[in-house]
């Protein structure tokens, strides 16, 4: 049984550019020039899926979440 | 000697709860001022190369499970302490302590609104935002209350030091609160105003209530005489006296606070100890029903070990506060046929200047029994009138 697969999703009304998840999580998240994030890649590669775990947990108004890509 | 060490040892040890709390409960509004200004740095956005905004984010998080480690402390070192008859119940239910309800109660409502943030903020991503949100601001009404808190019941609010804190906090957190306001756009500019206004106006309330109630020499008195001997006389009332010998052996108040001296018993007059001297004292106290306007007499009868079993009465006059509490305001003191007045009352140390006929100085280190009103403990005396471990 493999692991669960996790992808990042921003919440675009949520989001108010703040910009914490592009600190935490450089390898995945850069910011637009208005400071929106824009995320790389689709799934959370292993190594990475704790710290976006962390990342989602900063943001200050929870608009960045983990779901689950072979959700049934 | 071997005894009163271990008096001495068993004294630092009962108080070391007392110490505790008080100096965590400082710690605590230092605590929750920084844990705010971080907050508000965080919640304005205000990042540099050096200081990315995660930073004053995590600082603010860490900080306040700090600051509820403190309060936690300040909190069951409280009711451990036993001191005052504070309850755990009273550390949640406001308003209901025996024990200056008021200020406590203040305590009180402000751990539950700390507690409140605190379980808001762990199921963040349950809640949603703007529950916790508006749960978050309660956190700035949380600080005015502690401070409110901290003045009126601390023991150590005249101190220079708790007062330089106390300033130091209130102008970091007045300051992060106008930046706070001048920033969010979020709340229209009407309320922002009000909330400006209204942040002025309690600081300045706050500072008024400060320079009138806990400043005050009554008060500090009060204050000062918060521990274990004002806590031991402030039991129930009736409670000690009606264990004790009977009221009427204490002079009667005629509605006035000030007493006159008690009289000296006959017995062994004439002849005290020469000083320096230390005697064991054992004897019991007496305590009056409050008369019309509140006025407590708590009388402590005892006898010194000398030869002549000098006897030594200390009567303290008090004022009735709420919940059957005592403010102690006066005591004198009758030590064979000398007179004298109580200069000092800290825990269960009395310090008295009495003119036997030179100035001496008593101090007095007693115990009492709650359930018997019986007390022991010992009198050392010296001369001088700047004598004494006060």
């Amino acid at each position: 049984m493999s692991r669960a697969r996790y992808k990042l999703v921003v919440d675009p009304i949520a989001c108010d550019g703040a910009g914490v998840c592009a600190e935490l999580l450089p390898e995945m998240i850069t910011l637009d020039p208005w400071g929106f994030p824009i995320i790389h890649g689709d799934e959370v590669p292993d190594g990475l899926l704790e710290l976006a775990r962390r990342t989602t947990v900063s943001c200050p108004r929870l608009a960045l979440t983990l779901v689950r890509l072979d959700k049934r | 000697m071997t005894v009163a060490t271990a008096q001495a040892l068993t004294a630092v040890g009962g108080k070391a709860f007392w110490f505790l709390t008080r100096a965590s409960g400082l710690v605590s509004i230092a605590l929750l001022s920084a844990t705010i200004v971080l907050g508000v740095v965080a919640s304005v956005g205000w990042t540099t190369q050096r200081w990315p905004r995660f930073v004053s984010q995590d600082v603010h998080r860490n900080l306040s499970l700090l600051c509820i480690a403190f309060v936690a402390v300040h909190v069951v070192t409280t009711v451990v302490d036993g001191y005052v008859p504070i309850g755990f119940v009273d550390v949640v239910l406001p308003f209901r302590s025996p024990y200056r309800p008021i200020y406590l109660g203040l305590g009180a409502l402000c751990f539950d609104l700390l507690l409140a943030v605190l379980i808001t903020s762990g199921l963040r991503h349950r809640i949603g935002y703007g529950s916790w949100r508006f749960v978050h601001w309660l956190a700035y009404l949380c600080w005015p209350i502690a401070l409110i808190h901290g003045l009126g019941s601390g023991t150590d609010t005249p101190l220079p030091i708790v007062l330089l804190v106390e300033a130091v906090c209130t102008a970091a957190v007045l300051a992060a609160f106008a930046w706070r306001l001048t920033t969010g756009r979020s709340l229209p500019i009407g309320g922002r105003t009000a909330a400006g206004i209204g942040a002025v106006v309690a600081v300045v309330a706050i500072a008024g209530f400060a320079a009138l109630g806990p400043l005050r020499p009554g008060w500090s008195h009060r204050s000062g005489t918060s521990s274990a001997l004002l806590s031991q006389l402030a039991t129930k009332n009736g409670t000690a006296s009606t264990a004790a010998a009977p009221p009427t052996t204490v002079p009667a108040t005629s509605g006035s606070p000030t007493t006159t001296a008690p009289s000296g018993s006959s017995t062994g007059s004439g002849s005290v100890p020469a000083v320096p001297f230390t005697s064991r004292v054992t004897g019991s106290q007496t305590q009056t029903q409050p008369d019309g306007r509140g006025v407590i007499q708590i009388t402590l009868g005892m006898h010194l070990q000398d030869a002549g079993s000098t006897p030594l009465t200390i009567v303290l006059t008090g004022q009735e506060s709420g919940g059957g509490g005592v403010s102690l305001s006066s005591g004198t003191v009758a030590y064979g046929p000398y007179r004298g007045t109580v200069v000092g009352l800290n825990g269960g140390t009395v310090t008295m200047r009495v003119a036997a006929p030179g100035p001496i100085t008593l101090v007095a280190n007693l115990t009492i029994d709650q359930q018997t009103g019986s007390l022991s403990g010992s009198v050392s005396g010296a001369s001088g009138s700047t004598g004494g471990d006060r």
